[in-house]
């Protein structure tokens, strides 16, 4: 017991490795048992000493039973522990919300996106997380499983405030599951000090589309309140409209004049404010380009299949 | 509990508890010194070594988690030149000066070369964005290891 060593490293604790979940779930019963999934979070705050643990229930035997994608017309359920790096690629899920690899291009550094899972990050709730933000405008079910029950909470009842969440200790995130509009694209950016650093500000939003108008539209921002919030009633200013330089310059105000953010070190509240309009402007156009895109795409096939047939 | 594992092609049995963390072993148990203790947090990259390939933070990773992995540090036997060619551009280059980085910086590098990545200056910037270097500005780096990538395809 150096006292030295402890400054640099984790105190003691029990490491267990089950090899499959039932036995994970139940391990997890244990007086101050955390789960580990990539650890990207987790052990930081055991080497500095912010959290104290009895003992880890390691995953990564069980990570392929929770590395899956079910989707369905109207909805998606993803297993919790794929990476950051496996959510960054569209394909996996099919080219259904690509919001999600958008949102996973900025997460930390590689090294960190390799091992980091989404559930994990969930869990941990940090509320500059690009995960918190994306879950905050998606507001999914999440699949809540302990060795007594399985419940479901939607996310708007799961985060409680910073770091705060109402996952209990025994309790792992296993699926997440998004309601998904028929035709929509999503806006992801960010602004921070340093690529991978935590960010300033961020924005996700979707547009929801009845051909080329908005039929619904959400947008969520973190960095300008304790945790990631939306903005109803800004978004509802959107609906029946088409997409224009004029919307998104009122959508840009609106989200200015509506936003109380805090100042710190890092930025002050007018630089936040700033970020906060730049940021949606940005980030709707995102979702406007891809709509034009889809569309010219779909009329290129649609006239090559006429050409073929005449 | 024991873990056992590859470090730099030799076995190492270990007695380990399961708060210990991968770095804490390799320094502290198998006196592997060239494995940086930087931040603490998997943030500045000075502790990454190779896991089974993958460039890890030994830092924020428990030595438990990796028992019957292959490991590799700065140190590893290099038959095929890998580690002394990038070592070699480093110093031509300049790419190290006080050197704390390096050997996590190399073991990155290592990853990229073997996979026979050839990337822009940009792709080799955001790859190596996992690691800090107070000295160099990174420029000498980025230099270092794009002659890197240009001869390793000669060599292997």
């Amino acid at each position: 017991m150096h006292c030295e060593v402890f400054g640099l490293y984790p105190y003691p604790f029990d490491y267990f490795r089950p090899n499959t979940l039932e036995e994970a779930l139940v391990l997890a019963q244990g007086d101050g048992m955390k789960f580990l999934a990539g650890g990207q979070s987790l052990v930081p705050l055991l080497n500095l000493h912010v959290a104290e643990i009895k003992g880890v229930v390691d995953l990564q035997n069980v990570a392929s039973a929770l590395k899956f994608v079910q989707s369905q017309q109207d909805r998606l359920r993803l297993g919790s522990l794929w990476t950051h790096d496996e959510l960054s690629h569209s394909s996996l899920l099919g080219g259904r919300c690509p919001l999600f690899s958008q949102a996973a291009a900025f997460i930390g550094h590689p090294r960190i996106r390799r091992r980091g899972t989404l559930g994990g990050s969930i869990a941990h709730a940090d509320p500059l997380a690009e995960w918190i933000l994306v879950m905050t405008l998606l507001d999914p079910q999440l699949i809540l499983a302990s060795a007594k029950e399985e419940r479901q909470l939607p996310f708007h009842d799961y985060l409680l405030g910073p770091m705060m969440t109402a996952l209990s200790d025994d309790e792992l995130i296993t699926a997440v599951e998004i309601s998904l509009p028929e035709k929509a694209t999503y806006g992801f950016t960010e602004v921070s000090r340093r690529p991978g650093d935590y960010a300033l500000v961020a924005t996700a939003l979707s547009v929801g589309w009845d051909r080329d108008r908005i039929a619904q539209a959400d947008i969520a921002i973190s960095g300008v309140s304790d945790v990631p919030r939306t903005f109803p009633s800004i978004s509802r200013d959107m609906c029946q409209e088409y997409p224009s330089h004029g919307l998104v310059e009122h959508i840009k105000h609106a989200v200015e004049a509506a936003v109380d953010p805090p100042s710190d070190v890092l930025a002050g509240a007018s630089y936040r404010r700033h970020l906060a309009g730049i940021l949606v402007e940005k980030a709707l156009h995102q979702a406007f380009d891809e709509m034009s895109n889809a569309g010219e795409t779909a009329a290129k096939s649609i006239g090559k299949s006429e050409g073929e047939r005449t | 509990m024991q873990v056992e594992f590859q470090f730099n092609d030799e076995r190492a049995i270990c007695d380990i508890a399961g708060h210990e963390t991968l770095l804490a072993v390799l320094r502290d148990k198998l006196g592997a010194m060239e494995v940086k203790y930087g931040c603490g947090e998997g943030a500045c990259g000075s502790c990454v070594v190779l896991v089974d390939g993958n460039p890890l933070a030994s830092c924020i990773t428990l030595c438990a988690s990796v028992d019957g992995s292959d490991i590799m540090s700065v140190k590893a036997p290099d038959p095929p030149g890998a580690w002394a060619l990038l070592k070699d551009r480093f110093a031509a280059h300049e790419g190290a000066q006080c050197g704390f980085c390096t050997p996590g910086l190399l073991a990155s590098c290592f990853a990229l070369v073997q996979r026979g990545e050839k990337l822009t200056r940009q792709e080799i910037r955001e790859a190596l964005s996992g690691h800090l270097c107070r000295c160099t500005g990174y420029h000498h780096i980025v230099d270092a290891v794009e002659e890197a990538m240009a001869i390793w395809p000669t060599m292997s």
